[in-house]
């Protein structure tokens, strides 16, 4: 079983990069985070490409870089296979010389039955002595894979696998990564800033902000309900707001807080009466009626004016006020038709305790 | 959409007429006085006893032998300092690089002295070698050390040009793919920037067998020693024409058979590539 260990820390100028990776070949682990947080850096650091100004990484025990005992193994000795965002094949290099370039020149048999396993399993075994200039998208993203797999390595990066293809090409390229993860069986890093690709793909997510891992685990609950300030900016929670406690009723699981006039109820968390906190939901779990809703689990129901609606590629938002609180309620087109709710008129929100979390600096 | 197009080509009639009037200008200022040497030279009665005198002869085996080893110590040289060049940051390197581009506008005549202070007998250089034993100035090496100093600068600019414009994240790809920098510097470096190489290759051997002013200071005007084609050239003008004439025709042949070959031998190598 290959496992990875990593502690980086890189300083360039005024940019910090301090984190610490452990892996094994049943993890895809899912780099998360914004432009120049340093997701890159990450695996440039990895791959040997950049030198981390303190650090070790080991693979399967073997140590590739160690600053403490000098120990450096450069990149083309680390058997880490890459595939960069935009896939940079060797434009000069036919489809499949760029698959086998990081092979022998003469194949022995089991390198050949290789070599047709990663073909076969990206379908790429038909693009042969194509030139890579005149491929779509889709089939140079197979090239790049099959490319660095060729090399059958310890650890596979993806940069953005997705990030610049259409969105069915998308969905089978998620498909292919999971497929060629079960069948190679190599610890897989994905860099991503895309919350549906880190959903599909991710056994484990670091939320990187800075340089420095800011929140970890599994995939949707960090997305789905982040315990950090920061991660819930990060990845757009619609609804953050500042409330304070004002009853904790343990029995029932349940913290009050007062958000400007409304009693919000959210789960029980380790508070004290009268603390300020931050709590965030999200748009999509707010349910939106036009009469109040009677004999229902959701604890929390409001009466609210609709001040805005705004539509959307991924559905209509609407922005709802009730005194000085406000929120935003993701619904569907056809609900808006159904509800046939307008600007200016009165409605009523509702959403679980349980949809609520409460979010730490 | 059609009246558009064609007040589109009105606009463009005048700037395009005065376009064509300005390359045939410029193609004349250059063709017709090559083509003067041609037709002056093809009715020269001597061209063939020129062409076969032992003088011209050894004039072009000098200028022949003499280029292609400055190329080859340009090449050798120039390509890993081009390289170097090109991806540093270093402020050295930067200085450097506008210190190798200095010969390119430095009169020839100036280099020669220069190389004299250096390599002369009373050189900095020149006088602790000569008491070895070791004579630099008016030899063929000096002709060699000429060429260099002058021609250089075209390869290394153009190389540096070239190794600058490919995107470094190849050469990593290939790093990371297994594959050595030297590997990496044979298979991806050198063919993704071939066509600038030879462009500069090409220049530069142009120039070493132009090579005049620089040469004449340092390495004199010897018959079978140190006179290249266009010293040949200058000694002929002084007593017969017709002589300088055949020698000039020579000389633009072997450039032009030059430039041809590097720019076929480009082509080729760009077809196999792809």
């Amino acid at each position: 079983m290959n496992s990875i260990e990593a502690q980086l820390n890189y300083i360039n100028n005024n940019f910090n990069l301090s984190v610490d990776i452990k892996m094994t070949d049943s993890d895809r682990l899912i780099l998360y985070g914004p432009s120049g947080s340093g997701k890159t850096t990450i695996l440039k650091l990895l791959l040997g490409l950049l030198q981390p100004n303190r650090g070790k990484i080991s693979i399967s025990g073997q140590v590739i870089l160690d600053t403490q005992t000098e120990t450096y193994i450069p990149a083309h000795k680390r058997k880490i296979g890459y595939v960069p965002q935009d896939y940079r094949l060797f434009p000069h290099l036919s489809v499949i010389n760029n698959i086998t370039y990081g092979m022998p020149k003469h194949l022995t048999e089991s390198q050949k039955k290789f070599l047709n396993l990663i073909t076969e399993t990206l379908s790429i075994n038909d693009l042969g002595d194509r030139n890579v200039n005149n491929l779509s998208g889709g089939e140079m993203q197979r090239v790049a894979i099959g490319r660095a797999l060729s090399i059958k390595p310890n650890l596979l990066l993806l940069d953005e696998p997705s990030t610049s293809l259409d969105s069915e090409l998308r969905i089978s390229v998620r498909t292919l990564i999971k497929r060629i993860h079960e069948e190679f069986k190599i610890p897989t890093i994905i860099v991503t800033h895309d919350q549906q690709e880190a959903l599909a793909l991710g056994t484990q997510l670091h939320v990187l902000h800075n340089g420095q891992f800011i929140e970890s685990g599994e995939p949707s609950i960090i997305l789905g309900q982040p315990q950090k300030l920061q991660t819930a900016a990060l990845i757009d929670i619609e609804n953050i707001f500042s409330a304070t406690v004002t009853e904790r009723d343990s029995t029932n699981g349940i913290t009050v807080c007062q958000y400007h006039s409304l009693n919000v109820e959210i789960p029980l968390y380790d508070t004290q009466i009268g603390d300020s906190i931050q709590v965030g939901i999200k748009a999509s779990d707010i349910i939106v009626a036009t009469k109040r809703p009677t004999h229902i689990s959701a604890r929390n129901v409001f009466e609210v004016e609709v001040i805005h609606i705004d539509q959307d590629h991924s559905g209509i938002m609407l922005k709802c006020k009730s005194g000085l609180s406000e929120f935003s309620a993701k619904i569907t087109k056809s609900a808006l038709d159904d509800l046939d709710i307008s600007q200016g008129q009165n409605a009523y929100i509702l959403f679980k305790a349980s949809s609520c979390f409460m979010l730490k600096p | 959409m059609t009246n558009r197009t064609q007040t589109a080509q009105n606009i463009n009639k005048p700037s395009h007429t005065l376009g064509v009037l300005i390359i045939c200008i410029y193609v004349c200022f250059i063709g017709l006085p090559l083509l003067a040497l041609i037709i002056k030279a093809a009715s020269s009665a001597s061209v063939f006893t020129v062409i076969l005198s032992p003088t011209t002869i050894q004039a072009i085996k000098l200028s022949i032998v003499t280029s292609v080893i400055s190329v080859i110590v340009i090449v050798v040289v120039g390509t890993p300092v081009a390289y170097m060049i090109s991806r540093s940051d270093s402020k050295i390197l930067k200085i450097l690089d506008v210190f190798i581009e200095l010969p390119i506008i430095l009169p020839p005549v100036v280099a020669g002295v220069a190389m004299l202070m250096a390599f002369g007998r009373q050189g900095i250089i020149g006088a602790p070698l000569e008491q070895l034993g070791i004579t630099i100035p008016f030899t063929t090496t000096a002709v060699i050390f000429a060429q260099i100093f002058v021609a250089a600068p075209f390869y290394i600019r153009s190389a540096r040009i070239s190794f600058g414009a490919i995107d470094n994240d190849l050469e990593d790809l290939s790093r990371t793919l297994g594959k050595s920098p030297w590997y990496t510097f044979w298979r991806i470096t050198i063919p993704l920037t071939w066509t600038g190489l030879t462009t500069g290759l090409a220049l530069t051997w142009a120039r070493s067998l132009s090579e005049f002013g620089a040469t004449l200071m340092f390495a004199g005007n010897m018959i079978g020693k140190t006179q290249t084609m266009p010293l040949g050239i200058l000694t002929a003008m002084e007593t017969d024409l017709n002589a300088a004439l055949s020698l000039s025709l020579i000389l633009l042949i072997v450039s032009v058979c030059i430039l041809l070959g590097i720019h076929l031998l480009s082509s080729k190598l760009s077809k196999y590539r792809s």
